[in-house]
């Protein structure tokens, strides 16, 4: 089937959105909105679920999370290139429900 | 012929993709004889309502409005006689469309049957009028597409509705118009979509309409900032990812209008550009609404499957997720899950989908057409909760 890809939607992303499930230490392609391979890495650290993403930067704690081209959330912790992004290390930077007029 | 379609010239000058004999029973009232009327002729589809027979601005204003559609060519209302929403207020408005419109009273012609018999007699005229009538070519800037999504999942962010966007763009980088709406899915990217409002009084708009929305859904104990498990087990980390990727359906361009239905008025698009509808996340209903504000065609982006076709606009589908496409394909017209299987790009896609919107507003048939569905469903707020509501 040839290399794993993610998809990096917009040119300002630091994540893209796998189209497979990845196991560690497999090399992933990193495709943009045209199909072209803008970049490839290692998964490291967790296996990931398929529509789930990983990190094209390494983030530092407290980093905004760029998808769509727009800020998503920020990061818990540091996540190394290469590591899964989701609901335990990334926060919505959004008022909560109980700040809602 | 790359940014032209062949369409339908109407008299107001603006340009039908499909010619439609459209039958109106106001209230669910006489509906039982519309659809008899309607069933005779082929290019006949009976529509309805079912918020009651009262005077409601709301209903009536999107009643006028489908017919005001250009793809409608000529009416027919079919009234009982006691309803307050009365065909003879509605048939003037209709009429300064300058399309013909026609009425019959069940309870004046004398019972169902002879309502039905005067029906299809004047239906019958009204079609050997518009029968004749051919598509010529017309500049992409006579069309309105509206885009809506319904039954999410995990590939819609990632494949449909970026492709989605992508058609989305070039219809209006083209001169077209488009309009998107479902304003409680973008919770998370108001300021977003305010940021790309042409005016201070649109982004003003834009986020007096989702914090409508809010307020709405927080009224019916419905949860507008909450994440699904299957949205996190899909992949979705936070409520502007979820919003952003919801949002992308309509494309990355300049906002230059909100549309309100409040019950003073309904608005429409008046120039060309990408439009905010407020409206409700109810497929159908969602629609039909955007159909009433003009929309010719629809593009209707779905993860998990929907079989919905409408009753005077044809609605191409679009799925991001391979396995529905495979499963679905009598109803599916456009697979953007090639995306996920690495077998097409975003770009590529929304290329694909822009073409199959010209063939389809030039009278290529989506699969919905072909098989005849025709789905109708007016939304309204209720005006007990406009009422209680609008105090705060």
């Amino acid at each position: 089937m040839g290399v794993k890809s993610a998809i990096r939607i917009h040119s300002k992303d630091n994540v893209a959105t796998l189209t497979d499930n990845a196991e560690l230490g497999e090399g992933i392609s990193i495709v943009d909105e045209y199909g072209r391979a803008v970049d490839s890495l290692t998964i490291v650290k967790h296996r990931i679920p398929r529509f789930h993403k990983i990190t094209l930067t390494t983030i530092r704690e407290g980093e905004s999370i760029f998808k769509y081209g727009e800020k998503i959330g920020a990061a818990t912790e540091l996540i190394e290139r290469g590591d899964w992004v989701h609901i335990h290390n990334i926060d919505s930077t959004l008022l909560s429900e109980e700040a809602m007029r | 012929m790359k940014n032209e379609f062949m369409g339908y010239q109407r008299p107001n000058g603006t340009v039908g993709v499909r010619n439609k004999l459209l039958v109106i029973a106001p209230t669910n009232c006489s509906y039982q004889e519309a659809i008899r009327i309607a069933g005779y002729f082929p290019d006949a589809v009976a529509i309805t309502q079912y918020h009651g027979c009262r005077r409601d601005a709301m209903v009536e204003n999107q009643l006028v409005g489908i017919a005001s559609n250009p793809n409608v060519a000529a009416i027919l209302i079919v009234g009982l006689g006691c309803e307050t929403i009365r065909a003879e207020v509605l048939a003037p408005i209709m009429e300064q469309e300058g399309k013909p419109v026609k009425s019959v009273i069940i309870q004046e012609v004398g019972g169902t049957l002879k309502a039905i018999e005067q029906g299809k007699i004047l239906l019958n005229a009204m079609s050997k009028e518009v029968s004749g009538f051919t598509r010529k070519s017309f500049d992409i800037s006579n069309l309105i597409m509206a885009v809506e999504c319904g039954g999410s999942d995990a590939s819609s962010g990632l494949a449909a509705n970026p492709a989605v966007g992508s058609a989305a763009d070039k219809m209006l980088d083209a001169g077209g118009t488009v309009i998107f709406s479902e304003p409680l899915e973008m919770v998370g990217a108001q300021d977003i979509l305010a940021k790309r409002a042409a005016s201070e009084e649109v982004a003003s708009g834009i986020h007096h309409l989702i914090q409508r929305a809010e307020k709405w859904a927080k009224a019916s104990g419905i949860p507008s900032r909450s994440m699904s498990k299957g949205n996190i087990d899909g992949g979705l980390s936070t409520i502007e990812e979820k919003s952003l990727g919801a949002i992308l359906k309509g494309g990355t361009r300049e906002i230059v209008g909100v549309l309100e239905n409040s019950r003073q008025a309904f608005e429409r698009p008046e120039k060309p550009g990408l439009y905010l509808q407020d409206g409700t996340q109810f497929d159908v209903q969602s629609i039909t609404h955007m159909v009433a504000a003009g929309a010719q065609v629809v593009i209707f982006t779905t993860g998990r499957g929907s079989t919905t076709g409408h009753a005077i606009a044809p609605v191409l589908k679009v799925t991001g997720n391979p396995q529905t496409f495979a499963m679905m394909e009598d109803t599916m017209d456009i697979n953007a899950g090639r995306i996920i299987e690495s077998q097409s790009s975003i770009f590529e896609l929304g290329s694909e989908i822009f073409n199959s919107v010209i063939k389809i507003a030039s009278g290529g048939k989506t699969k919905a057409e072909a098989l005849g569905y025709i789905d109708f469903a007016l939304w309204r707020t209720d005006p007990v909760a406009e009422n209680l509501l609008s105090g705060c």
